[in-house]
């Protein structure tokens, strides 16, 4: 009795735990001096509760998993340069991590070594060569080094989705990294942030002989991957984009009288992207569905065609460890039959969304489904199946104007008969005719 | 072989030189810095964090922020019984100055400290915080107990303690053992790609370096450091300030200061304090001769030894004297005066102090990178339309910069667009630029498309687009109005520009390919689905039905009109239980008829219908054979 009563704690404790937003997190570094040099991002995840282990990238002692179960929740990849990780992690340890749930972040740099531009390749998302760098000579910022290389990139060029990049801003992104390129065929990927027109990524030493593998506005700085079992990635191609010395710099392009900005948008980035990849934002849950028909609040054994139903969905979402109630205006709901045959936008008030419809008059097993996915949010998906029948042979419309003729003579006829009866049963020949 | 020789020399130089130069130094912005974490580790944590705070200003000749809330601050967490708590509070308390740390029987707790049996550490902070206090040092139990402690414990930390602790010992005690250690020290330091040396933390290096040269000083003989171990630990220290911890940050500013003001070896550093650009409007490029805190190492003679051209190798220019200007430690020269081509240079610097210095390290051959820009022009740009099959040029355009063409260019899929410019720079002269890419958008889409436009041998550039080609490639076969753009720009361009020269229409060969969806759009709110229900059918007019409603009743009413005239009545009715019975259950049976027909379905109904059934079946039997015996 005692171990079951354990047992249910400690799985409620795993919910909590899990729920909360923070947890173990491996941060693996080039060098131990990116603790310093980042700093401000590591004691912000530090502020949120997250529970930081620094290790080097090459630390003989690395391991993710201990007996089948995962040591870490998230994965910081500070560590661009690395040309072989240390310890257990191999070539399919980071894959295998995300498939199991587990959250990444990565930065490259222009010295970025192979196993990194492999976990992108692996996401869908290419790394430029070693070396190369993206460069726009267009808008490069005053405190570059020559090669325009430290790229401005400016707040219209992220995507729109609050619960990944923050609250709008004008404030312009510092970027000196490497570039990286979206296979077109992954509908996984997410945008954050690109380049403009006139950036590429070329190595700036060298001049440009071949077609640069990223031009332009498909030039990705930092992209995101939400994998279908809802683990994160996030791949930004430079680490400086989290470092203390562009959360604090001025931002001023070269070119001509660009306006100046006292502070760079990369602290309010780097901060709404970590909050995202680590599911702090934008996690949210089916906390439970009721479907009747209107009017009535349990669900009968099932549907007749043409009725009205009400159903309800409530949604709820993580906010600083906590569920609370969800609010949209696009949650949809589809009534399906292999192929929906009513899609419909739920109410929502207070985290529940609801909706009466009419059923088709078409009877068959259903589902209710709700099938949402929006940017930035984990993916929700719930149905709940029903039968719908045809009408009761009583449940037809029984006078038809245009058959009145039919039931008129039928009970005319039951009439007359009953009438009838009575009268050649009980017909009483008059006197008179009796005297005749 | 003789070759050879000089080849592996020159080598030799180029590395040595190289590695000689610190990397940088600590930057103004992050002395500023520092100076602003130091005054804002306000209210203190804790003693240490005190301590380091009031020192660390002090490097920085800043004042205190209200020193007697500091002095308070010590005196009240102030442990009596931890000797390490002591030395902090005594050395903050010394640096603030007018501040008196209650300490009845200082001498005694201190003294009785330095024993054989304690370690390295302890012994420091006693003997650091009996020189704060300006008691006296009894220099040969110190020695003594220092011999003990580096017996049990010879790491890097104590033995770079111990450093300290001599220094502080008296004239007459003979501290030249552990001078010696100094050697022992610095060969066990890491050296991290011939950049940066190191011992496990950023404390131990910076004890290190300030022991070593304290003591040095003291006994007046120099460390056994090489130069290029000092400044490797210089880059190293340098390297870390990025911090923004108060512990560090001291350690940082200290480590630099022993490095930059000290009697022995002080490394200098050549940095560019301007832009790397240098352009016609700022010919002069500045470079920063300073110790490792970016100050001024007094008045030196500095010369540009050569400037070598970095694409193409050779030394454009040589022996350039720099002059000094206002800041003493900031020195220019005119590089546009050597006509220089546009490219990045590297400059490599020598410098000779007015006054012999044997300290500096590093005066010959430090180097900065810069780049000399040019202005581009473009005066026009070809746009030619080409058959493919007779390659006869159906059209010509000449655009002239910044104008645009909106008109008159067609192209279909058997042409070609060719676009063709050149770039001058300054002196007319055609240049290569590293960006020199044509933009094709879809006017109506916006997608864009970038194409790169190369240059042949005489520094033409040109482009062909393959319309049909590229029509299956890159615009979905869209036809419609696109718009093309040159983008120019280089590094060394001053001028980089995006100009929109044309809008023209393509024409591609009809094609099945289905728009593909546009990315993004699983993300999208799908569009509403309402069920079409079946319409019901068309019914003839109720005025015909009516009608023939009419007629079908028409016989019943026939019936009572027929049954008045012959005089039809239930006269002979008598109320009995079978007639009534009888009757009522034929009524019965034809309501049930009729509620089968509206509500009730075949079983109930069946049910009903035997209850109905037997009972009139009963009562008319009886009502029956009743009639038919009063009928004999």
């Amino acid at each position: 009795m005692a171990v079951v009563v354990a047992l249910v704690l400690c799985g409620l404790l795993a919910v909590i735990s899990s729920v909360q937003g923070g947890g173990k997190t491996l941060v693996l570094l080039d060098s131990m001096t990116m603790r310093e040099s980042h700093s401000m991002f590591f004691k912000s995840l530090q502020e949120r509760g997250f529970e930081l282990t620094y290790k080097s990238a090459d630390d003989p002692n690395l391991k993710l998993s201990s007996y089948g179960e995962y040591l870490y929740e998230h994965l910081v990849l500070f560590c661009p340069s690395v040309e072989e990780f240390g310890g257990d992690i191999g070539e399919n340890t980071l894959t295998d991590f995300i498939d199991e749930g587990g959250n990444i972040l990565v930065a490259g740099s222009s010295d970025i070594g192979e196993p990194l531009r492999e976990l992108g390749s692996n996401c869908g998302l290419e790394f430029d060569e070693e070396g190369t760098s993206v460069i726009d000579h267009l808008n490069y910022d005053v405190k570059d080094e020559g090669y325009h290389t430290l790229v401005v990139a400016d707040s219209e060029n992220l995507i729109e989705a609050e619960t990944i990049v923050g609250a709008k801003t004008n404030k312009p992104v510092l970027f000196n990294g490497v570039g990286l390129i979206a296979d077109p065929d992954n509908p996984l990927i997410i945008d954050v942030l690109h380049a403009s027109s006139s950036a590429y990524s070329h190595n700036p030493k060298e001049a440009v002989e071949d077609y640069p593998l990223v031009v332009g506005t498909n030039t990705l700085l930092v992209a995101a991957l939400q994998a279908r079992n809802n683990a994160r990635v996030v791949f930004s191609g430079s680490v400086d984009l989290f470092s203390d010395a562009f959360f604090q710099s001025a931002v001023q392009k070269a070119s001509g009288a660009s306006k100046k900005y006292p502070e760079s948008g990369n602290q309010a980035l780097a901060l709404a992207i970590s909050q995202w990849v680590f599911k702090e934002h934008g996690v949210i849950r089916v906390s439970h569905v009721t479907h009747h028909k209107a009017g009535e609040t349990s669900p009968p054994a099932s549907y007749t065609i043409e009725d009205k139903v009400e159903y309800n969905i409530w949604l709820d979402i993580l906010v600083d460890g906590e569920w609370r109630p969800f609010s949209a205006n696009d949650v949809q709901l589809e009534f399906v039959r292999i192929d929906p045959f009513v899609r419909t936008t739920l109410k929502s008030s207070k985290g529940r969304f609801s909706t009466i419809f009419k059923l088709p008059d078409v009877y068959g097993v259903f589902q209710f489904k709700v099938d949402y996915n929006r940017i930035g949010f984990t993916h929700l998906f719930s149905t709940t199946q029903v039968s719908v029948r045809p009408f009761e042979h009583t449940q037809f419309e029984r006078f038809i104007p245009s058959a009145f003729p039919y039931y008129a003579s039928a009970f005319s006829m039951m009439f007359g008969v009953f009438v009838f009866s009575l009268v050649f049963l009980h017909h009483r020949d008059s006197d008179k005719s009796k005297r005749e | 072989m003789a070759r050879g020789l000089v080849f592996l020399l020159v080598l030799v130089f180029t590395v040595v030189g190289q590695s000689l130069s610190p990397i940088s130094t600590l930057s103004l912005d992050s002395q500023a810095r520092f100076k602003a974490i130091f005054e804002q580790a306000k209210p203190y944590a804790d003693l240490s964090t005190a301590h380091y705070a009031i020192l660390g200003l002090k490097l920085l000749n800043a004042p205190i922020p209200q020193p007697q809330e500091a002095c308070t601050f010590l005196k009240e967490h102030l442990d009596a019984n931890s000797i390490q708590s002591i030395y902090h509070a005594t050395t903050a308390a010394k640096t603030l100055g007018n501040c008196k740390v209650p300490l009845s029987n200082g001498q005694q707790v201190l003294n009785s400290a330095v024993t054989d049996s304690s370690d390295v550490a302890t012994v420091f902070y006693a003997v650091s915080a009996l020189a704060a206090l300006g008691l006296t040092i009894n220099s040969a139990e110190v020695a003594k107990a220092l011999d003990a402690g580096l017996k049990k414990d010879d790491s890097v930390l104590s033995s770079s303690l111990a450093l300290h602790v001599a220094s502080m010992l008296s004239n007459e005690t003979n501290v030249d053992k552990y001078h010696d250690l100094i050697e022992d020290i610095v060969a066990q330091a890491d050296e991290v790609g011939e950049k940066y040396l190191q011992f496990d933390s950023l404390q131990q290096t910076t004890i290190f370096i300030e022991g070593a040269y304290k003591l040095s000083g003291v006994v007046n003989k120099a460390p056994v450091i090489s130069e290029e171990q000092v400044v490797l630990l210089g880059n190293y220290i340098v390297s870390r300030q990025s911090t923004q911890s108060v512990r560090n940050a001291y350690f940082v500013l200290s480590g630099t200061k022993a490095l930059s003001d000290n009697k022995f070896q002080i490394p200098v550093a050549f940095a560019l304090a301007g832009p790397v650009a240098v352009t016609s409007a700022q010919p002069s490029i500045s470079v920063r001769v300073s110790n490792l805190f970016s100050a001024s190492l007094g008045k030196l003679i500095v010369v540009a030894t050569s400037v070598q051209s970095q694409s193409e190798g050779d030394t454009a220019a040589s022996n350039l004297p720099l002059s000094g200007t206002s800041d003493p430690s900031i020195y220019q020269v005119n590089l546009m005066e050597s006509k220089l081509s546009p490219d990045f240079y590297r400059v490599v610097l020598d410098a000779t102090p007015s006054q012999a210095d044997t300290r500096l390290i590093g005066l010959a051959d430090g180097a900065v990178t810069v780049k000399v820009t040019t202005q581009v022009t473009l005066d026009t740009a070809e746009i030619n339309v080409i058959d493919k099959d007779q390659s006869i040029t159906a059209k010509t355009m000449r655009v002239k910069y910044p104008e645009k063409v909106t008109k008159g260019i067609e192209a279909d899929h058997h042409q070609n667009l060719v676009v063709k410019f050149s770039l001058k720079d300054k002196s007319g002269q055609p240049i290569e630029a590293h960006q020199t890419f044509v933009r094709i958008t879809n006017v109506k889409t916006k997608q864009e498309v970038i194409f790169t436009a190369e240059a042949d041998s005489g520094k033409v550039y040109k482009f062909t687009l393959d319309v049909a080609e590229s029509g299956k490639e890159y615009f979905k076969d869209l036809s419609g109005r696109y718009s093309i753009d040159l983008i120019i720009g280089d590094a060394v361009i001053q001028n980089p520009f995006f100009w929109n020269l044309a809008e023209v229409s393509l024409q591609f060969p009809e094609s099945e390919a289905r728009p593909s969806l546009p990315a993004g759009s699983q993300y999208k709110q799908l569009p509403k689905i309402e069920h079409m229900f079946r319409v019901a059918e068309k019914r003839p007019p109720s005025v015909v039905s009516n009608a023939f409603t009419v007629l079908v009743l028409a016989p019943l009413v026939l019936l009572f009109l027929l049954w008045a005239k012959l005089g039809a009545n239930i006269n002979n009715f008598s109320p009995s239980p079978s007639a009534l019975g009888f009757h009522l259950g034929l009524g019965g049976i034809f309501a049930l008829y009729y509620c089968y027909w509206t509500c009730l379905n075949m079983f109930s109904t069946l049910q009903y219908l035997t209850i109905l059934g037997g009972i009139t079946f009963l009562f008319g039997n009886r009502l029956l054979s009743g009639i038919a015996q009063q009928k004999k």
